[in-house]
């Protein structure tokens, strides 16, 4: 009975947010909330016996009923009801396939390293025996193909989730699990950590772009690539500050000889819609905040605030940055 | 037949506790109960602001009134302290204060240990809140899974907090449970068969159980990780052969059976009260039993559903998600056969009916969302996220909070002598009612909608603005629920209307004389039905004439009955102690003993841990001397029994084996970690562990053998009246203990340092908890040597030596399992 305010909830919610499970785009998420709409209504009729019995208890006084309807009564509703409709509710369970699949061979596999508090994403490089070709807190995949995920985690346990393609797998160190989502229909989710690990486990999200084949194959190819040369002067100033302040230790940007492997690559960071883990959206102003106030911005992030830069180094540094297409 | 005058001014000074401060020495049952469900309901209050905390922050996007830091430690302890200081301690607090009332009792069979056990958990929980008052309190969740809560990511001191704190209430917890078993077994009124017990004795039985064997395999996992943080014992790190699973596997091993530790005393208080108001007995009423007990064994086979996402084996997972769902239908059962109750009965609809209501409706719609999340793909998208919060609130508060508030206006008159106000309490319900349901509904979409729990923080547009701001209102009414609520209780408390006898039309014996006597009845009745004051005419009316077992002091002595577990005859008189310090003060030590552990004052630690054995023994040491106590006493006109100190089969015996039980649980719990480990964590078999058997360990096994052959023989020779031939055997036992000690000592430094690799950290944990189990073997032994000296025992009174015989034993036994972990696995390891 008090369930039908949440029915009520749901269907107002039909829109729901780019992080929701209840807009599904891939097979596993779909037939999830399938699951979850068998096992509403299920709840709405075991809700409906129980008000029935409630209302007869304690709203009709005068109305009594005698032992044998009552054994009846609590028979059904505690034994039969629960031993006809639980194997049920099991067997609609277990006939999805669930995410993990390491068995599947051959699917394309993208390996999801996290750290706290951020992603990384490594493709096989479209080129065969070619370095992974690595990015950061934006993952894009191909429609219609199963991905395979390879869930790794640099130090504590985290957990990949996309709610609008499927169920979550937990990264724990020392193991490695396999998540096999499907996307079938282009389009922009948002996924995030769901395991608690750490300070900024809020701020810890990622962009997904599910792009149709040809689309996504060009996209690989753009990546692969190394970073672009700076353009004006601004911006080579900016490429020298980034190595002097030994940007390049933990940051990476293919051919500028940084090649840090502790935080996020850079190598096409001006390609990207978010930075700081889909914290911030990707302007000069927000990288100029960001690197001279990361710890007001990200308290606990990894990486230090350089607030000794002046302004002009800081815009330099982001134009820079803002030139790594 | 009148009982001679002046009896009853006796009886009143042989149980009253010392007045002022010196009331803290006090170890009748009624105040521990109190204390404890006082003391609950403190830390409750903290616990709720906690959660205003998080409601506040959370009600918009983008908030600040808290950092992240401040908001992990809140959250943390928000859970922590509902859970631990909470929820299962106001509860065994509610058993305390009503087991011995509702059974005929006149105060628990080791009332002691009730006192030690309310000393630990106060104190555990001081700790614990002392570190949110330093502002280091722990962060890294109630589940405080590693690596994350690990020294390399954790260095302050805010997880010790949690491992000290929680493991000194658990010790509490275990304690209790102890007691209450035994206090059901072998303390109900005579007559009073197993099925005739209230049903909240049967429900605090099947609780007391899943405790015993529930708490330890946390026990265990925070005295490992306390190791690994304080001295780098490696068992859940994954470059040296742990596994941060381990862990979680430990937890949930504890963690499920703690939910129905919480939820199946609530039930089985409504099972008491709502017959009252619904003047009708409870229905199916040996459902409810088997339901009770049903679940807690289910609980025991559920700990994986909290972890569908770690990846462990798709048949492994099946198996839990249908043990899981399994589960709703005890569930169901004890629902409606509670609905059923009313439903058959002439009710009352006073305030307690009112949040057994509640219960209904809220514990079922969290049974529904249970039945949901057991199955795994559903998990998978609910699990962590707003939903799961969801689900756990309408569970616990809808299990455990509704009930136990109800359970406390039914309970106020027998407990204040005065009646609760109706008007306070039924507009408290229903803004507790409704204010909860505004809070917690909306967080199921919120979590379907993906928003993870445990954030301090989310950014707008993603669909989940209303549904926060909605929860943060109605847990404000949620709080002015409870505060007009508890607001009404204690002003009722001292401005009430007084109550006569048994307000309500009580069945059961708490009611027979409201508020009850400092000695609980007058004589102890013998029991013939269920509802012995709805069916046995004039029996208040004997009681309160001393009509019964134990009318009379007999010098000033707390004299109770004790009765066969079964069938409830009486067996023996129950002599118990009065006020002492001993509790007060062995607890005192143990919390320094913890502190110096969590400060890292390793030398006060040391200290601490001499201080507490001395303790124990001070405790233990017995008041009188066997000679100068009387050896039957007359329990009726006509009636004489033995007395319970001494005798064979006296409830210390029941409590021996219920202690054995937990104790075997905490040792599995570790063979558990070796053959999980084993089994499953990386860098197994251990490469730096070669496979040797050196000749102390194995010659070890001979002092051994030998010293459990002398402790029997020890036993047979008091039986057959031989105290020197006791105090010779005795002797032998002890020196063969101390030659195997030190052989094994002496092979465990041929094993690797503890640092190394998992294995030889838990090869070194399990050697240790060999020594100390034989220590605690000839400590009693010694004990009993030192009373024989004294002249103590005799053929059919040597309880002491009985126990330490069958301790002894049992720690030997412990090593059939032990030599082949520390000794032998290294020769099974494929490499």
């Amino acid at each position: 009975m008090r369930l039908l305010p949440l029915l009520v909830l749901l269907l107002v919610a039909g829109c729901g947010g780019d992080q929701s499970s209840l807009d599904p785009t891939g097979p596993n998420a779909r037939d999830t909330l399938w699951l979850f709409k068998l096992t509403l209504w299920v709840s709405v009729i075991v809700c409906a016996m129980v008000a029935l019995a409630v209302v007869q208890a304690w709203l009709l006084p005068r109305f009594r009923l005698g032992a044998r309807p009552t054994l009846w009564m609590v028979a059904g509703g505690g034994v039969v009801l629960p031993a006809i409709v639980l194997p049920l509710l099991l067997v609609a369970s277990l006939r999805i396939p669930w995410p993990f699949a390491e068995e599947r061979e051959g699917a394309f596999t993208i390996d999801v390293v996290a750290w706290q508090f951020w992603w990384e994403f490594r493709y096989p490089n479209p080129v065969p025996g070619g370095p992974p070709v690595v990015t950061a807190n934006e993952l894009h995949i191909p429609v219609g193909v199963p991905v395979r995920f390879r869930l790794l985690t640099e130090d504590v346990i985290h957990s990949f989730w996309i709610p609008t393609l499927g169920g979550k797998v937990d990264m724990i160190p020392g193991r490695t699990n396999y998540a096999l989502l499907r996307a079938d229909a282009p389009g922009e989710f948002r996924g995030a950590c769901f395991e608690f690990c750490g300070l900024q486990h809020a701020n810890m999200a990622f962009t997904v772009r599910a792009l149709p084949q040809a689309e996504w194959q060009d996209w690989m190819w753009r990546e692969a690539r190394p970073a672009a040369e700076p353009e004006g002067d601004e911006a080579r100033k900016g490429r020298e500050i980034f190595t002097a302040a030994g940007c390049g230790s933990c940051h990476a940007v293919r051919g500028h000889g940084a090649e840090g492997a502790t935080a996020p690559d850079l190598t096409h960071l001006a390609s990207r819609r978010t930075i700081g883990a889909g914290i911030l959206p990707n302007t000069r102003s927000s990288l100029t905040g960001w690197i001279a106030a990361t710890q007001q911005i990200k308290p606990g992030a990894n990486m230090p605030s350089y607030n000794g830069l002046t302004g002009p180094q800081l815009h330099a540094l982001a134009a820079y940055l803002e030139g790594l297409r | 037949m009148t009982r001679p005058a002046g009896e009853e001014a006796e009886l009143t000074q042989a149980w009253a506790s010392p007045p002022g401060w010196r009331a803290l020495s006090a170890v009748n049952h009624r105040p521990m109960g109190a204390r404890f469900v006082v003391t609950a309901f403190f830390f409750f209050t903290i616990a709720g602001l906690l959660a205003l905390l998080i409601r506040t922050q959370l009600a918009v996007p983008n908030n600040t009134v808290l950092g992240p830091e401040a908001y992990n430690q809140v959250f943390t302890m928000h859970g922590t302290m509902m859970l631990f200081l909470f929820a299962v301690p106001v509860l065994q607090g509610a058993a305390t204060y009503l087991l011995p009332l509702m059974l005929g009792a006149r105060d628990l069979p080791f009332p002691r240990l009730g006192a030690f056990s309310f000393w630990c958990y106060l104190f555990g929980g001081l700790i614990l809140l002392s570190s949110l008052v330093i502002g280091a309190a722990p962060d890294a969740g109630w589940f405080i899974y590693p690596p994350l809560s690990g020294k390399a990511f954790s260095p302050g001191i805010n997880v010790d907090f949690w491992l000290i704190g929680v493991t000194f209430a658990e010790i509490a917890g275990v304690a209790g449970a102890i007691e209450l078993t035994v206090s059901i077994l072998r303390s109900r009124a005579p007559g009073m068969s197993l099925s005739r017990m209230p049903l909240f004795a049967w429900y605090m039985l099947a609780t007391a159980g899943m405790i015993l064997i529930g708490f330890p395999p946390l026990i265990l996992g925070s005295i490992l990780f306390e190791l690994e943080r304080a001295f780098d014992w490696p068992f859940f790190d994954t470059s040296r052969g742990g596994d941060p699973v381990l862990w979680q596997h430990l937890f949930w091993l504890f963690g499920h059976p703690e939910v129905y530790i919480i939820l199946l005393p609530a039930v089985g208080l409504l099972a008491t009260f709502v017959p009252v108001h619904a003047r009708q007995p409870a229905f199916l009423h040996n459902w409810l039993v088997a339901s009770a007990i049903g679940t807690g064994f289910l609980s025991m086979g559920l700990w994986a559903h909290h972890m569908y996402a770690v990846g462990i084996p798709q048949m492994s997972l099946a198996f839990f998600s249908a043990a899981s769902s399994l589960v709703a239908i005890p569930s169901g059962i004890q629902v409606f056969a509670l609905i059923a109750t009313v439903g058959m009965g002439r009710p009352v609809f006073r305030t307690p009916l009112l949040f057994a209501l509640g219960f209904v409706v809220i514990f079922v719609l969290g049974g529904l969302t249970g039945v949901m999340v057991s199955l795994v793909p559903f998990d998978l998208v609910a699990h962590d996220t707003q939903f799961v919060v969801a689900h756990l609130h309408y569970v616990l508060i809808g299990g455990s909070v509704f009930p136990v508030l109800g359970a406390l206006h039914h309970w106020w008159p027998a407990a204040t002598g005065r009646m609760p106000s109706e008007t306070t309490g039924k507009i408290g319900f229903w803004l507790l009612f409704v204010g909860f349901n505004i809070n917690f509904m909306p967080l199921h979409h919120t979590g379907l909608a993906g928003m993870p729990r445990r954030v301090y923080t989310y950014p707008a547009g993603l669909g989940w603005e209303w549904s926060n701001l909605m929860a943060s209102a109605g847990s404000l009414m949620f709080a002015l629920g409870l505060l007009i609520f508890l607001g009404g209780l204690a002003h009722a408390a001292f401005r009430g209307r007084r109550t006569q006898d048994d307000p309500w039309g009580a069945g059961t014996l708490e009611w027979i004389a409201t508020p009850p006597p400092v000695y609980n009845f007058r004589a102890v009745p013998v029991i013939e039905s269920r509802y012995p004051l709805w069916d046995q005419a004039g029996l208040r009316g004997a009681v309160l004439n001393g009509v019964g077992f134990m009318p009379d002091p007999q010098g000033g002595r707390r004299l109770a009955p004790a009765t066969t577990e079964v069938e409830a005859v009486p067996e023996m008189a129950l002599d118990l102690p009065g006020p002492t310090w001993s509790p007060l003060v062995t607890a005192a030590i143990f919390a320094g003993l913890f502190l110096g552990i969590l400060v890292q004052a390793y030398a006060v630690a040391v200290a601490g841990a001499v201080a507490a054995f001395v303790a124990v023994v001070v405790w233990m040491w017995p008041s009188e001397r066997d000679h100068d106590l009387p050896r039957e006493v007359e329990a009726a006109p006509g009636l004489m029994l033995p007395l319970a100190r001494g005798h064979h089969r006296s409830p210390a015996w029941t409590a021996l084996w219920v202690t054995l039980a937990a104790d075997a649980a905490l040792y599995a719990s570790l063979a558990f970690a070796f053959f999980y480990l084993w089994g499953f964590a990386a860098q197994w078999p251990p490469a730096v562990v070669r496979a040797t058997l050196s000749w102390p360990a194995v010659t070890a096994l001979l002092p051994l053998v030998a010293s459990v052959a002398a402790a029997w023989l020890a036993e047979r020779a008091i039986r057959r009246d031989d105290r020197a031939g006791l105090v010779r055997w005795l002797a032998v036992a002890l020196g063969t203990g101390v030659v195997f000690l030190l052989l094994q000592g002496w092979a465990a430094m041929a094993l690797g340092p503890p640092s190394r690799h998992a294995r030889d950290a838990l090869a070194h944990v399990t050697w240790i908890f060999q020594a100390f189990h034989l220590l605690v073997a000839m400590t009693m032994a010694g004990m009993a040597l030192a009373r024989a000296r004294l002249g103590d025992f005799a053929p059919d009174r040597h309880l002491a030596v009985r126990i330490a015989t069958r301790f002894w034993t049992y720690a030997a036994l412990l090593w059939v399992v032990g030599f082949p972990l520390v000794h032998l696995a290294p020769f099974l390891f494929v490499r």
